[in-house]
C-alpha cells in the first residue's frame, strides 16, 4: 500500500511538473491558459498521495496527527483545484446556447441541499477526516474530474476537426482517464454511518413508495453499497488504491503525452504558415509576372497602334488591328466598334472581332442595344456587375446563339462630342474589372486618334494636291509660258525679218527658237517624268528609282549609272521615302539644267554611324561644276540647294554638296532608317512572347 | 434525517421561495410599469415566472417522497374542512395552477388586463400555502413547534429566499438576454438596477427578522416544558455548530448581496457584474435556510405519548 501511495504521488507529481513546465511556454492552444490550474492540482494531489504514504507506513504517533491534519487540508485543496481546472476547461466550450445561463440557476437547489446535507454529517460521531474525505470526493473530485474529462473530450473533437487525429486520440484518452478518475476517486468513498456512502441500514422508502410496502432495512441502497472500499476489494480482489493508481497513471500519461503535442502543433502550425506564405509569395509573383506581361502586351499594342497612326496607315486597318488585339488582351468573346451616323441619327457597327474572325462591316448595321446607346448618349463608361438584369445583357455579344454574361462599354469622343462607342462582352458571367474598363477607355482614345488622323490625312492630301497644282502652274508659268511668250515675240520678229528680207538674221532667230523649244520640251518631259514617278506600295521605292533614272537617261541623253548596294528593303519611313525621291529628282534636274555633264553616277547604299543605320545617296557628275562661293550670290541655285538640304533635315538626315568648277559636283545625302525592331514587329498576343524580352529599352523609340 | 424526512425541507423551502419570489417580482412589475410600460415589464417577468413555476413543480414532486402512498396523495383534499395538511395540499395545487396560468398568459401575451389581479391573487394563494404549512406544525405535542413563531419563521423564510432568488434570477435573465442578443434594452437594465437596491434591503431585513425569530424561539424554549428544554439542549448542544454555520451563512449571504449592490450603485459598475455575487449570496442563504429547516425538524421533541 505504501508503494501504491508513493506511485500515486509520483504520478500526480509528474503531471503537475509537466503541466507547470509547459505552462511557462507560449502557445495559443485552448488548454494553455488552464495549465497552471492543472499543475497546481497535480502537485497538491502528489503531496496528498505522499502524506497518505506516510500515514500508511506506520509513522510515529506524534507525527500522525500532523499528517492527518495535512491530509484534511490537502484533500479538499487538491479537489478544489481539480474543480477549478475542470470548470475552466469546460468553460472553453463555445459558443454555449443562451439557455445554458440558467444551468447554474437550476442547479442551485440541488447544490444547496447537497452542501447542507454534507454539513449535517459533520455532527455524526465518525472522525472528522471521514466526512472531509467523503465530501471532498463527492463535491469536489467527482464534478471536477467529470468536467475535466468532458473538457478533454471536447478538446479532442476540436483537434480532430483541426486535422490532428493523433493529438485528438491522446486528448480523448486523457478525457476517458479523468472520467475513470471521477468514478474511482470521486464516487468510491470510505464507509460512514450515513448515506450515500455506505449506510446500509437504510429503509427503502423511495423504492417502495408507490406500493406502500416496506422492504427489509438491511438491504443495501441501490448502487451505493458497491461504492465503498470494502465492496471494491470484494468485487475485484484489489484495493481501491490500486485502481486509483491505474487511473492516475492513465491520466498522467495521456495528459503528459498530450502536452508534448504542443510542440507538434506549433511545428505543424509553423509549417502550415510557411507553406501558406510560400504559396502566397508564389501567387504574388505569378500575378506580378502576369501583370507585367499584360502591361507589356498593352504597351506593345498601343505603341504599334500609335506608330501605324503616325505613319498614316489606313485607318480601317488600324481599327481592325485594334479590335482584334483588344479582344485578346481583354479576354473577351466579342469586341465591337460603332460610329455615329449623323444622317441616319443612329450608331452603326463598323468593326468587330470574335474568336473566329475580325472584320469591317460593309453594310450598315444599326446598333440599338440600350447599354451601348445609353453610354453613348450620357458619355459615361459602364460595366455590368454580378447582379445585372438579363435583359440589359441582350444583343451585346453579336454571336449567334450566345448571350453575354458580362460587358463594358465606353463612348468615343472627339473633344466633347460623342462619335461612337467601343464595347466588349464575354459569355462567361464574370464581370469586367475597373482596370479593364480603363484599358477599354485607352483603346477608345486610340480609336479617336486614328479617326482624327484619318481626317487630317485627307486634309493633307487635299492640301498636297493643291500645292502640286500650284507648283505645276508655277513651272508652266516659269517654263512653258515663258517659252511660249518668247516664241510669240520671236514669231513677230521672224515676220518682221521676213518682210525685211534679212535671211541671215532670220536663220539666227530660227536657231534660237529651236533651242528654246528644245529646252522647253526637255523641261516638260522631265516634269512629266517627275509626275509619273510615284510611290506606290506595290511597285516599291527601288523599282520607282530604277524606272525614273532609266527614263531620265533616255530623255536627257546623259549616261547615268545606278549602283544599288542595299540588300533587301531600304527601310525608310514613308515620308522619308518621298523626300529621298525628291532630293534625287532635284539633283538630276540641276545636272540636266546646269552641269552639262556627260556621265552621272548614282549610288544608293547603307551606312552605320554611331550605331544608327542610314541610307546613303550619292549623285556624282562630271559636269562643269561651280564655285561654292558663287552659290551664295546666285539666288536661284542657292534656293534649289537649300530646298534639298531642308528636305533631308525634315527627316532627320543631312545633305552635303561638294563642287569644283570644271571638275563636276558630288551631292551626298544620309537619311536614317527605321529601327530594326519596328520592322520585325510581331503581334505580342499571337506570338505569345514577352516583347520586352526581345526589343530592349530602345524598342519604342522613333527615328 | 433520512430521505423521507429531507423531502419536507425540500417542499417547504421551495414553496416558500416560490411565494416570496412571486411577491418580489410582482412588486417590481407594479412599480416599474408606470415608468417603463407594460411590454418591458411583461418581458422582465417571463423568465422568473417560468423558474417559479418549475420550482413549485419540483417542490410538489419532492413532497411525494415524504408520503407513504404518493399515488393516493390526492385523497388528502377530502379532509379540507378539518385538516391543515389537506388545505396545504389544495393551496399548493391551486398555487401551482395559478402560476401556470400566469405563465400561459404572459407567454401568449394574452389578457394583460387580467394579469395584475391574477398575479396578486396568486401571491395570496402562495402565502396562504405558506400559512397552511406553518399551521400544520402547531401541534400541542410538539413544544418546539407549537408557537406562532413557527408560522412567522416560514413567512420570514419566504421573504428572505424570495428576495435573494429574485436578485439572482434577474441578473441571470439579463445575461440570458445579452447572449440571445441583439442587446439588452436600456429600460430592462434600468428596471433591474432600480430593483436590486430594495431587494437587497429587503433581504437584509428578512435575514434580521429570521434571526430575531430564532432568538425569540430560543427564549420561548427556555421558558417551556421539559420537552422544550430538551429541544433547546439539542440546539445548543449537538447541533450548535450547525446553528453557528447557519447564522454565519445567513449574515454572509444577505450582507454580500447588500454590499455588492451598494458598490454597484455607488461606483456605477454594470449590473451584469452582479451575477456571481447575487448567485453565491443566494446559494449561501439557501444553505443557511436548509440548515435552519434541518434544525427545525431535527430538534423537535415529542411531548407525551
Amino acid at each position: 500500500m505504501v508503494f501504491i501511495y508513493f506511485l500515486i504521488g509520483l504520478s500526480f507529481g509528474f503531471l503537475g511538473l509537466a503541466a507547470y513546465l509547459r505552462s511557462r511556454q507560449e502557445g495559443e492552444w485552448a488548454l494553455q491558459k488552464h495549465l497552471p490550474g492543472l499543475a497546481a492540482f497535480g502537485l497538491a494531489a502528489a503531496l496528498n498521495g505522499w502524506v497518505e504514504m506516510f500515514l500508511a507506513s506506520g509513522t510515529p504517533v506524534e507525527y500522525m496527527e500532523i499528517l492527518k491534519i495535512l491530509r484534511m487540508l490537502l484533500q479538499p485543496l487538491s479537489g478544489l483545484l481539480l474543480l477549478r481546472f475542470g470548470w475552466g476547461i469546460l468553460r472553453s466550450f463555445s459558443p454555449l446556447p443562451a439557455w445554458a445561463v440558467f444551468i447554474p440557476g437550476a442547479l442551485i437547489v440541488p447544490i444547496a441541499f447537497a452542501i447542507s446535507y454534507a454539513v449535517t454529517t459533520f455532527i455524526t460521531p465518525s472522525p472528522l477526516d471521514i466526512p472531509i474525505d467523503i465530501w471532498s470526493r463527492y463535491l469536489l473530485y467527482l464534478p471536477g474530474s467529470m468536467m475535466a474529462g468532458f473538457g478533454f473530450i471536447h478538446q479532442a473533437r476540436v483537434q480532430r476537426k483541426a486535422g490532428f487525429p493523433d493529438v485528438s486520440t491522446l486528448l480523448f484518452g486523457a478525457g476517458l482517464g479523468f472520467l475513470v478518475e471521477a468514478f474511482v476517486v470521486g464516487l468510491v468513498v470510505p464507509a460512514a454511518p450515513y448515506s450515500p456512502a455506505s449506510y446500509y441500514n437504510y429503509d427503502r422508502v423511495l423504492h417502495n413508495a408507490f406500493s406502500g410496502e416496506i422492504a427489509p432495512s438491511t438491504t443495501p441502497f441501490g448502487l451505493m453499497g458497491w461504492l465503498d472500499y470494502q465492496s471494491v476489494l470484494m468485487a475485484t480482489g484489489l484495493p481501491i488504491q490500486f485502481w486509483r493508481l491505474l487511473s492516475a497513471v492513465a491520466v498522467t500519461s495521456f495528459v503528459v503525452k498530450g502536452l508534448d503535442v504542443f510542440d507538434a502543433i506549433r511545428k505543424r502550425q509553423l509549417l502550415a504558415l510557411q507553406a501558406e506564405r510560400d504559396h502566397a509569395q508564389q501567387l504574388a509573383f505569378n500575378s506580378l509576372v502576369a501583370a507585367r506581361q499584360s502591361a507589356e502586351n498593352w504597351t506593345e499594342v498601343l505603341v504599334h497602334i500609335s506608330r501605324r497612326i503616325a505613319e498614316l496607315d489606313d485607318v480601317g486597318e488600324v481599327l481592325l488591328y485594334l479590335v482584334e488585339n483588344a479582344r485578346q488582351l481583354l479576354h473577351s468573346d466579342f469586341i465591337g466598334l460603332a460610329i455615329y451616323n449623323k444622317s441616319a441619327n443612329c450608331l452603326e457597327l463598323k468593326y468587330y472581332a470574335t474568336a473566329e474572325q475580325t472584320e469591317a462591316v460593309r453594310q450598315a448595321e444599326q446598333v440599338e442595344t440600350p447599354l451601348i446607346v445609353r453610354a453613348f448618349q450620357t458619355i459615361q463608361p459602364y460595366r455590368t456587375g454580378e447582379a445585372e438584369p438579363p435583359e440589359l445583357l441582350e444583343n451585346l455579344c453579336l454571336l449567334p446563339g450566345r448571350v453575354a454574361g458580362a460587358a463594358a462599354v465606353v463612348p468615343i469622343c472627339l473633344d466633347i462630342t460623342p462619335i461612337g462607342a467601343l464595347w466588349m462582352a464575354r459569355c462567361e458571367r464574370s464581370p469586367y474589372s475597373e482596370t479593364d474598363l480603363i484599358w477599354l477607355e485607352c483603346l477608345a482614345d486610340q480609336v479617336m486618334i486614328a479617326i482624327n488622323h484619318g481626317l487630317m490625312t485627307s486634309q493633307l492630301q487635299s492640301l498636297s494636291i493643291t500645292e502640286e497644282r500650284a507648283r505645276i502652274a508655277r513651272d508652266m508659268h516659269d517654263g512653258l509660258a515663258q517659252v511660249l511668250g518668247y516664241l510669240n515675240l520671236q514669231v513677230q520678229t521672224l515676220t518682221a525679218l521676213l518682210q525685211q528680207g534679212k535671211k541671215e538674221s532670220l536663220q539666227k532667230e530660227l536657231n534660237e527658237m529651236r533651242q528654246a523649244i528644245q529646252t522647253a520640251h526637255a523641261d516638260v518631259r522631265e516634269n512629266i517624268l517627275s509626275l509619273r514617278t510615284t510611290l506606290d506600295a506595290e511597285k516599291g521605292l527601288v523599282s520607282a528609282l530604277e524606272e525614273y533614272i532609266e527614263e531620265f537617261g533616255i530623255q536627257t541623253g546623259v549616261d547615268i549609272d545606278l549602283y544599288y548596294e542595299v540588300e533587301g528593303e531600304l527601310n525608310l519611313a514613308s515620308i522619308a521615302e518621298v523626300q529621298f525621291i525628291c532630293i534625287l529628282q532635284e539633283s538630276l534636274t540641276n545636272i540636266r539644267k546646269h552641269a552639262r555633264a556627260r556621265h552621272v553616277l548614282v549610288t544608293i547604299a547603307k551606312e552605320v554611324q554611331a550605331g544608327e543605320e542610314y541610307v546613303y545617296l550619292c549623285i556624282e557628275d562630271d559636269g562643269v561644276g561651280f564655285s561654292m562661293a558663287e552659290t551664295h550670290t546666285e539666288s536661284k541655285r542657292r534656293f534649289g540647294l537649300k530646298t534639298m538640304r531642308e528636305r533631308a533635315q525634315s527627316v532627320h538626315g543631312d545633305l552635303a554638296i561638294e563642287s569644283t568648277p570644271e571638275k563636276g559636283t558630288v551631292i551626298e545625302c544620309r537619311i536614317p532608317c527605321l529601327k530594326q525592331v519596328r520592322m520585325r514587329y510581331r503581334s505580342p498576343i499571337s506570338q505569345g512572347e514577352a516583347p520586352f524580352l526581345q526589343s530592349g529599352p530602345e524598342g519604342v523609340g522613333l527615328p | 434525517m433520512n430521505v423521507r424526512e429531507w423531502a419536507l425541507p425540500v417542499y417547504t423551502l421551495l414553496v416558500e421561495l416560490a411565494a416570496g419570489a412571486l411577491l418580489a417580482i410582482w412588486l417590481i412589475r407594479a412599480f416599474s410599469r408606470p415608468r417603463f410600460g407594460p411590454e418591458e415589464t411583461d418581458r422582465l417577468t417571463v423568465s422568473p415566472l417560468l423558474v417559479i413555476f418549475s420550482t413549485i413543480l419540483v417542490a410538489i414532486i419532492g413532497s411525494h417522497f415524504h408520503l407513504s402512498k404518493p399515488a393516493l396523495s390526492f385523497l388528502s383534499v377530502l379532509n379540507f374542512r378539518s385538516s391543515w395538511l389537506s388545505r396545504e395540499v389544495v393551496f399548493t395545487a391551486l398555487f401551482f395552477l395559478l402560476v401556470g396560468w400566469l405563465v400561459y398568459l404572459l407567454l401568449g401575451r394574452r389578457g394583460s388586463r387580467w394579469m395584475d389581479g391574477l398575479g396578486w391573487g396568486t401571491i395570496l394563494v402562495g402565502f396562504g400555502t405558506v400559512y397552511c404549512m406553518g399551521q400544520i406544525y402547531l401541534l400541542p405535542s410538539q413544544e418546539a413547534w407549537n408557537h406562532p413563531l413557527t408560522v412567522a419563521s416560514f413567512f420570514g423564510s419566504a421573504m428572505l429566499l424570495g428576495t435573494m432568488a429574485t436578485s439572482s434570477l434577474l441578473t441571470l435573465d439579463l445575461k440570458f438576454t445579452e447572449i440571445r442578443g441583439p442587446s439588452i434594452s436600456t429600460a430592462r437594465l434600468e428596471i433591474v438596477r432600480r430593483a436590486l437596491g430594495p431587494l437587497a434591503l429587503a433581504a437584509v431585513l428578512a435575514a434580521g427578522l429570521t434571526l430575531s425569530i430564532d432568538l425569540a424561539k430560543i427564549a420561548h424554549l427556555q421558558e417551556g416544558s421539559p420537552a422544550a428544554q430538551t429541544s433547546l439542549s439539542l440546539w445548543l448542544g449537538l447541533y450548535q455548530p450547525l446553528v453557528w454555520v447557519r447564522v454565519g451563512l445567513l449574515c454572509a449571504g444577505a450582507g454580500w448581496l447588500a454590499l455588492a449592490v451598494y458598490r454597484m450603485q455607488r461606483t456605477g459598475r454594470p449590473v451584469l457584474d452582479l451575477i456571481a455575487p447575487a448567485y453565491l449570496a443566494c446559494l449561501l442563504v439557501m444553505i443557511a435556510e436548509i440548515l435552519g429547516r434541518f434544525l427545525f425538524y431535527a430538534a423537535h421533541v415529542r411531548a407525551g405519548i
